[in-house]
């Protein structure tokens, strides 16, 4: 296994706007370890979640490369990067963007459907500690279960990469905290490279490294000595 | 089954209201054009076999009466594959159900067995051996249900003799029966019967001779000349000159009322078929723009553009499929009902009605084409976004002040109006397309109807403003004026006014017509010259009038010399000049003074027939006496002119204005159905978040079914005028020589139209309301799609 999972060298990226130019990301350099947890911070507009679409190959960058061990993913045309997310990355959203006509089970299915290698959609459920919510439908399932699915959705595949956004951000704490457990326990199960978005500070303590970003670039950066348990987090 | 599919099928059920209306749009559009299509297909076929089948000659020659001998040599003129002989003769018929006033027909000879215009005897038999046993043709049988067994008198030669109708028979010559001199069909006042060639020369002293010939052409012969040959050949006997297919008067009209359907069942229907197809792309684009975010997430789970779209492609093919497969069946079921009608009309041994594949696989791929257009418009705007975009909600438009708030002049609006007024003003297009969609609701229903109105012009024209004698007399030969002062004493007749009318060949440069040149008094009251725009033309001694339609036909314009080749013996020539025409509705008149006409053909006061008015109590008197004039060959009423109009043209019209009207009423329901469904589906959200802000049912329901209003406010007077353009752009073909269509869109027409559309509205309206009241709040708020 490469000791780099990812890196990234003066990626850039900016949008046109009525009100002029905005460079969301701002010659980040960054590098991830293969099955690192790293916890983003920063306020919105940041650039944490420019960041994570750029990783995730949801959005390319206006400049500079991002090395996925050694592809660059900047240079990727749409088919590629469709690619290159159905075979490597797992996403979870603040709104769980679960396809309302399917079931918990169809909305893991899915993405099991097209993935390489996937687990048992029963299995990732199972995971998420879902196991009989199965043949419940999304409008069935409280806001945690919902991001639980969402959670086994991302995992199913046993992605490389796993890239979460706000996963907490709709969910009152002890649900966010079950969530949280069912990402570290997941991730760890699949050996997945992990960032995680948050405003939330207590949730830094759970991961390996946290970075802090401000007007686009990494401003701050520390490593926790061990990572504590999602259970023990309160805010 | 694969997880996207079921999703897909899930989804079906979830849109069934909309997809359901999209499907029954699809099947009406489908629908009317397989029905109209295959029809025209099913009638050109069977006309094209019939014609084959019964050797319909190409050309036609009266004359006065010519030995056998001479006939046996026409088979040997250069240009001619076969010919027959007839005897032909017009006779006067009565019958124990016959009303009084004579009935007149025509006798003609049976073909040989492999002779040219075969009969085809539908009921009965044919006539055996000599003497007493005729065919009679389908229409006059079944105008007054006669049948095998039947007795009918006919007077022949001056002596009265009795037939017993022994079968009923069509014949090519006959698909339509019209009486000489008249514009319209009429089965009722004039039959057609066969007897055996022996007997009817018998009858009529033509022992041996002929008075009618009827021949093919042999491959590559020209008509023309062949039939100058058959003249030269026959003048001497008083050949009235040979004409071709296009002067039968039968084949004639019919050959007019095929184009006629084709104009009427081609135009209509294809904007049909259009509007509905503009409407499934309405509303599947908006349908597939609201699962943005779903798509979005497919997207950013690896799904690729294809299998995505694919996955759309299926949800809409459902949706054509299903609506394509009703609505050929409809076109069918419809077809075959609507070819039962027209086998009464056109008389033809069957009229089979079959499904045409080609029309099928238009109809449909114009159906599909426009939904796989509607889907990949919405999916390149979805797919277009980057997902990561696209799965974040719409950024929030950036409202403003309507317009008209900012003029100042609804400065007090309440906010539930200023909502409205703000939606529909930011989002223009999807303001746009929803007006689009409902005016074309309501253009439809304006084509869909304004056929009726179409015949009722016509026959108000016609019968109201044209024909306003009660009875039209003919004599047998011409008279002298005098004897119309024997008509004048008839009981109940209040006015006559003579006519002479002269067949003969009109020619302008290389164009020919055949008419009759009507002579007419000055000033005429009993059948009048008038133009659409009802301004009378009074007929001229020293030119011919004629009808706008015959002058484009000859090519001619006012002040062109025009040739005139009387049809008598003799066929004298000579010139008259086009005074003026006259932009009418029926037909291809030609009329001169009555006194212009005498000098013309050198008479003194000679007369074909008259005009009668009468008193309408004493008609039953007035028919008995004509009927006892030994000088009068025919007498028809308008009546029963007016009543064959109905009986016939009209109710084909009128039955093809149904089917359009009932088509167009299932469009404009799923149109506005559709419409206020997807703007519910877009708007549930916001709706939602009010009505958790505190509104009422009450308000939000204001709030839709406000915009709903506006909306329909604004498309019915855009839709009228839509409509007017759809009718316009449907009767540029109906300018025929049988009539031509008058863009008359009554107010009626408009109101219908109109009120159809309010109505779906208002129904449309309480059901949304329903579901307005049943909205899941927390749902719609979580759930995003």
């Amino acid at each position: 296994m490469p000791a780099r999972a990812f890196s990234l060298r003066g990626v850039t990226k900016r949008y046109t706007t009525g009100a002029g130019e905005v460079r969301a990301l701002d010659g980040v350099d960054l590098d991830l370890a293969p099955g690192e947890f790293v916890v983003l911070l920063g306020p919105s507009g940041s650039g944490k979640s420019t960041l994570l679409n750029v990783l995730g190959g949801l959005d390319s960058p206006t400049a500079g490369r991002v090395l996925f061990h050694d592809h660059d993913l900047a240079t990727d045309d749409e088919t590629a990067r469709t690619a290159y997310r159905r075979d490597h990355v797992g996403f979870v959203f603040q709104f769980y963007n679960l396809l309302p006509a399917l079931t918990a089970l169809e909305n893991v299915a899915i993405v099991a459907e097209i993935a390489p290698e996937p687990m048992p959609s029963e299995e990732a459920l199972a995971l998420v500690g879902l196991a009989d919510r199965a043949g419940h439908f999304p409008a069935e399932l409280s806001g945690g279960e919902q991001q639980r699915v969402a959670v086994a959705r991302a995992i199913v595949k046993r992605p490389a990469v796993l890239l979460c956004d706000e996963p907490t951000g709709a969910l009152d704490a002890r649900t966010g905290v079950v969530v949280l457990e069912a990402i570290a326990r997941v991730a760890t199960a699949v050996g997945a490279t992990t960032v995680l978005i948050t405003h939330n500070a207590c949730i830094a303590a759970m991961a390996d490294r946290v970075l802090t970003m401000s007007d686009g670039r990494i401003v701050a950066e520390r490593t926790n000595p061990t990572r504590a348990a999602p259970s023990s987090l309160r805010w | 089954m694969k997880t996207l599919d079921r999703k897909l099928l899930r989804d079906a059920r979830r849109l069934w209201p909309q997809l359901t209306a999209v499907a029954a749009v699809t099947a009406c559009g489908v629908g009317i054009v397989v029905m109209a299509w295959s029809m025209l297909a099913s009638l050109a076929a069977t006309q094209a076999e019939e014609y084959a089948r019964s050797r319909f000659p190409d050309l036609f020659l009266r004359l006065r009466q010519a030995p056998d001998v001479v006939g046996r040599r026409l088979a040997d003129l250069p240009g001619i594959d076969r010919v027959e002989t007839r005897i032909v003769e017009e006779v006067t018929i009565r019958f124990p159900d016959a009303p009084p006033a004579p009935l007149s027909g025509r006798l003609v000879s049976l073909p040989a067995e492999d002779g040219l215009c075969l009969l085809h005897v539908i009921r009965g038999r044919m006539p055996e051996g000599l003497g007493r046993e005729i065919l009679v043709a389908a229409g006059f049988a079944d105008a007054w249900g006669l049948g095998p067994g039947d007795r009918v008198e006919m007077v022949l030669s001056g002596s009265l003799a009795t037939f017993t109708i022994v079968g009923i028979a069509t014949s090519p010559e006959y698909v339509y029966t019209i009486p000489p001199g008249v514009p319209f069909p009429d089965d009722r006042s004039f039959g057609v019967f066969w007897l055996d060639r022996r007997s009817l020369a018998a009858a009529f002293d033509m022992e041996d001779s002929f008075n009618d010939v009827i021949a093919t052409l042999s491959p590559g012969a020209d008509a023309r000349d062949t039939a100058r040959r058959l003249d030269a050949e026959l003048g001497r006997f008083g050949g009235l000159s040979a004409h071709g297919r296009a002067d039968q008067s039968s084949h004639r009209y019919l050959v007019n009322e095929l184009r006629e359907l084709r104009n009427m069942g081609f135009v209509a229907p294809f904007i049909f078929l259009t509007v509905a197809a503009i409407l499934m792309h309405l509303v599947l684009s908006r349908l597939v723009a609201a699962q943005r975010e779903q798509v979005a997430t497919l997207s950013a789970f690896g799904y690729s553009s294809a299998t995505i779209a694919l996955h759309f492609a299926k949800l809409v093919g459902l949706v054509v499929v299903a609506g394509s497969l009703l609505g050929i069946a409809l076109g069918w079921w419809l077809g075959l009902g609507m070819t039962r009608m027209y086998a009464g009309f056109f008389r033809f041994p069957s009229l089979d009605f079959s499904l045409h594949l080609p029309v099928v696989a238009v109809a449909s791929g114009v159906a599909g084409l426009a939904a796989a257009l509607g889907v990949a418009r919405a999916l390149a705007g979805v797919l277009g976004t980057a997902p990561a975009a696209a799965m974040q909600p719409p950024a929030p438009s950036r409202f403003t002040p309507a317009f008209l708030e900012r003029t100042g002049l609804l400065s007090a609006l309440p906010v539930s109006a200023r909502l409205i007024l703000r939606h529909l003003e930011q989002r223009p297009l999807n303001t746009l397309l929803s007006i689009a969609g409902l005016s074309l609701g309501v253009a439809v229903m304006v084509l869909g109807m304004f056929v009726g109105d179409a015949v009722e012009t016509l026959g108000v024209f016609q019968f109201a403003t044209v024909q306003r004698f009660d009875r039209a007399v003919a004599f047998d030969d011409p008279v002298a004026g005098s004897a119309l002062a024997e008509l004048h004493r008839l009981p109940g007749v209040t006015a006559v006014e003579p006519y002479r009318s002269v067949p003969a060949i009109l020619r302008h440069g290389h164009h020919e017509r055949r008419e009759a040149i009507l002579g007419l008094t000055s000033d005429p009251g009993l059948l009048r010259i008038v133009d659409t725009r009802g301004r009378f033309h009074e007929p001229r001694d020293d030119g011919l009038v004629v009808s706008a339609k015959l002058a484009e036909l000859l090519g001619a314009r006012p002040g062109d010399s025009i040739e005139i080749e009387v049809l008598k013996l003799g066929r004298p020539r000579l010139t008259l000049p086009l005074v003026a025409t006259v932009d009418d509705m029926v037909g291809t008149g030609a009329w001169l003074g009555i006194g212009g006409m005498n000098r013309l053909m050198s008479e003194q006061d000679a007369v074909s027939g008259a005009f009668l008015a009468s008193d309408a109590a004493l008609t039953h008197e007035l028919d008995r006496s004509l009927a006892s004039l030994p000088a009068v060959a025919a007498s028809s009423s308008r009546a029963v002119q007016l009543k064959s109009f109905r009986d016939t043209i009209a109710r084909t019209l009128l039955r093809m204005r149904t089917v359009n009207a009932l088509f167009s009423v299932a469009i404009a329901c799923g149109v506005v159905a559709t419409t206020a469904r997807q703007s519910l589906a877009e708007r549930a959200r916001d709706l939602a978040s009010l009505r958790v802000l505190g509104y009422s049912r009450r308000d939000v329901s204001k709030i839709l079914l406000g915009e709903q209003a506006v909306l329909v406010a604004a498309a019915i007077p855009l839709g009228l005028l839509l409509g007017a353009g759809f009718v316009m752009v449907a009767t540029q073909g109906y300018d025929t020589e049988l009539f031509r269509v008058p863009v008359v869109i009554r107010r009626r027409t408009l109101t219908i139209a109109a009120l159809t559309v309010l109505a779906a509205a208002v129904a449309t309206a309480a059901w949304i309301r329903r579901s307005l009241d049943s909205l899941d709040l927390v749902a719609v708020l979580k759930a995003r799609d």
